[in-house]
């Protein structure tokens, strides 16, 4: 699975985060390695609710938003995001 | 009340007559201030048959509760009149420093009426109103007007001042707001009715304070607010509104080649990052934001250069850069310098061009029709040249500076077909085929294609709010529940700009409706609770509804323009996102309890206090 950053946030964390695993994981069980690239825009690191981290970061997967008990599955790519820029 | 002066002043240009009305507590109770008190005034004082040109259209500015209270990102105000460019309903929320400025003078609200014979100004301050010559200042950049104008009145003044293309009825010229740094009133063409009346310029200073019921209270709880706000919107204060460019091209929210378009490359080198990398040379903020989310730019050489002053917002960025595929960022940068410095709308201005290069592109328009200009896709220097004519009412800017909808009805042909507005009012930067809520704000918002009036796209994407209902964000391309989200957040962001406070605010929920709530009460000594508050925004949002039936709003108006509703992208992950608009108004007329033709039934006007 494949974590690619967009727009400002490829500034703050670089190349895409790539995470080797076989079984699908939930968007939940990523926080750890997302917090190592994002610091606080993962707020609490492992222990962030739904709404802390998605008032802070998008996650999407073939044009839609995901939730933090969607399963992610091996060969995923997911769009990080900043949420809401513009006027 | 506490938290007001409970004051209207009221200026009659036609018999130069001055004179300040008692705010009635009732009045405020049932609209806070604002954009509610803005509409019933409106509501009240004009009527159908209304040239928004004419000596009748009334021009009304609020202030709210939070004005020069201690909550940060409130030093806004707004204003309303019947748009030149639409027909209906037209305002504009605007920050900077002037409805500070305003309140301190002891007023809350301000109503202009009638039409000067020659052109003045209106000075307000401490000591009184007066109506000033303004023949010397007449035909000068809203710059250099501001500061001709300090240097008569008070050099801390700020200055609301229209540009040359107020002065010739450009239906969307802006009223540029003239603190230490330029902030505009830019939708709806509210510098065209200023223009209307001779009416250059309202300068204001005040030194008077502000009686609150709690402030200690206030400040004990703003101090838990503001580093939150302040840390989640760090991206913002760096990176500015256009920050956002290239996520939004890559998720198919960021327009392009007048709509047409599905992804483009030029996207990245006119971000908000690109910006910070190139000509970026500092940040501005409206008074007492933590945000700072304005641009400061400077451009030393080249052919755009030199420039010093605001930097293009996200919207500027999207209609002058998107939609007309100019990726020169710092030609962008001059349009939009020109724009603050004439008085004209950048949005409704880059997306006029972008019609124009179309309607060229398809041999609509001609070089004869141009002036011999080559309105090509991405041509900066085009983009520039047109800024000027159409401020200035020149050539083929005579044509423009009356908006696409109507400039396509001049032409004629098949004009029409290539024309993106609703109800006029040509669209914000956000796709409505990528967020479903702002296709159906944008068809349902009074004053047309507007973004602000659900900021939907933001709790599509990321935001919820559980005490108004919206525990999670709202799940995209889905048509169940769509309707009462809408009327939701329209509701919600109603009562916002009655108070009035900054969207950003709500990003990472810094500030949630609850502290609204609360901060009304501590402010003000109400005892409002959650279900008044969302009334009041339901009841200001009615308002509204009410003010465009009159004049024939229906629903054959809540609509989309054909491409919206049409033309699917090519882009694999945007392919099937066409919202499906006819279910989309019949369950939002059901869920408002309006008929369906689109009228507000007697039941919901009477349990609003609005059926007489």
């Amino acid at each position: 699975m494949r974590f690619e950053f967009l727009g400002i946030l490829k500034q703050i964390a670089g190349s895409p985060l790539q995470v080797v695993q076989e079984e699908p994981l939930r968007l939940h069980d990523l926080l750890g390695p997302l917090s190592t690239r994002l610091g606080e825009f993962v707020p609490y690191g492992c222990e962030t609710t739904e709404a802390q981290l998605l008032s802070n970061l998008s996650f999407i997967r073939d044009g839609k938003m995901l939730r933090m008990e969607d399963r992610i599955d091996k060969d995923d790519t997911i769009l990080v995001i900043l949420p809401a820029t513009g006027g | 009340m506490f938290g007001y002066h409970n004051k209207i002043l009221r200026v009659d240009l036609t018999t130069r007559k001055v004179s300040v009305q008692e705010l009635d507590d009732g009045l405020i109770k049932k609209y806070l201030g604002g954009a509610g008190l803005c509409a019933r005034i409106l509501y009240d004082e004009t009527g159908p048959d209304i040239d928004p040109l004419g000596v009748e259209n009334v021009l009304v500015a609020f202030t709210g509760p939070f004005t020069d209270t201690r909550v940060p990102s409130t030093s806004r105000h707004h204003i309303m009149a019947c748009s030149p460019l639409t027909g209906v309903l037209g305002e504009s929320s605007v920050g900077g420093s002037w409805g500070v400025h305003f309140k301190r003078t002891g007023h809350d609200g301000l109503v202009i009426t009638g039409k000067s014979v020659s052109p003045v100004y209106i000075w307000i301050h401490d000591d009184g109103v007066e109506i000033r010559d303004a023949e010397l200042v007449w035909g000068k950049d809203s710059v250099d007007s501001a500061e001709w104008l300090k240097s008569e009145t008070h050099p801390k003044a700020t200055v609301a001042t229209i540009g040359p293309a107020g002065e010739r009825l450009v239906r969307f010229a802006s009223i540029s707001h003239v603190g230490e740094k330029i902030r505009s009133a830019g939708r709806t063409g509210m510098g065209a009715v200023m223009g209307s009346k001779n009416l250059k310029a309202i300068v204001a200073f005040g030194t008077k304070t502000l009686a609150q019921a709690d402030p200690d209270a206030l400040w004990a709880d703003l101090k838990q607010v503001i580093p939150h706000i302040t840390k989640v919107t760090k991206a913002f204060g760096k990176f500015g509104t256009s920050g956002g460019v290239d996520n939004y091209e890559r998720i198919g929210n960021f327009p392009i080649k007048n709509w047409s378009g599905s992804r483009w490359e030029g996207a990245q080198k006119i971000s908000g990052a690109a910006m910070h990398d190139t000509v970026l040379s500092g940040r501005t903020a409206c008074l007492k934001c933590p945000i700072a989310c304005g641009r400061q730019i400077k451009i030393t050489a080249g052919k755009w250069g030199p420039l010093d002053g605001e930097g293009p917002e996200y919207e500027t960025v999207g209609t002058m850069g998107g939609e007309c595929l100019v990726d020169d960022l710092e030609a962008i940068c001059k349009a939009n310098d020109l724009c603050n410095r004439y008085g004209l709308d950048t949005m409704s201005t880059g997306a006029t061009i972008a019609f124009a290069m179309e309607l060229y592109e398809r041999g609509i328009l001609s070089k004869e029709d141009t002036d011999g200009l080559e309105l090509t896709w991405g041509n900066g220097e085009v983009l520039v040249e047109l800024v000027e004519r159409i401020a200035l009412r020149k050539g083929i800017g005579r044509l423009m500076g009356e908006g696409s909808l109507k400039m396509a009805q001049k032409i004629g042909k098949n004009a029409i077909e290539y024309t993106i507005t609703v109800k006029g009012l040509e669209p914000s930067a956000h796709d409505p085929r990528r967020f479903w809520s702002q296709a159906l704000s944008y068809a349902t918002a009074a004053r047309g294609a507007c973004h602000n009036a659900s900021w939907g796209h933001a709790y599509e994407l990321a935001l919820s709010m559980e005490e108004i209902g919206i525990p999670q964000p709202f799940e995209s391309y889905q048509a169940e529940g769509l309707a009462e989200f809408v009327a939701t957040m329209q509701d919600y962001q109603s009562v916002n700009d009655a108070l009035i406070i900054c969207r950003f605010v709500q990003v990472g929920k810094a500030v949630t409706a609850t502290n609204l709530v609360n901060w009304i009460n501590m402010i003000t000594g109400q005892g409002m609770d959650l279900a008044e508050f969302m009334k009041i925004g339901e009841r200001i949002f009615t308002l509204k509804r009410l003010y465009n039936t009159r004049l024939g709003i229906s629903r054959k108006d809540d609509t989309l323009p054909p491409r919206f509703m049409t033309l699917n992208r090519k882009d694999p992950e945007l392919t099937n996102q066409l919202p499906p608009i006819g279910r989309l108004l019949g369950d939002y007329y059901e869920y408002r309890n309006w008929s369906e033709e689109g009228y507000p039934l007697f039941t919901k006007l009477s349990e609003l206090g609005l059926e007489k």
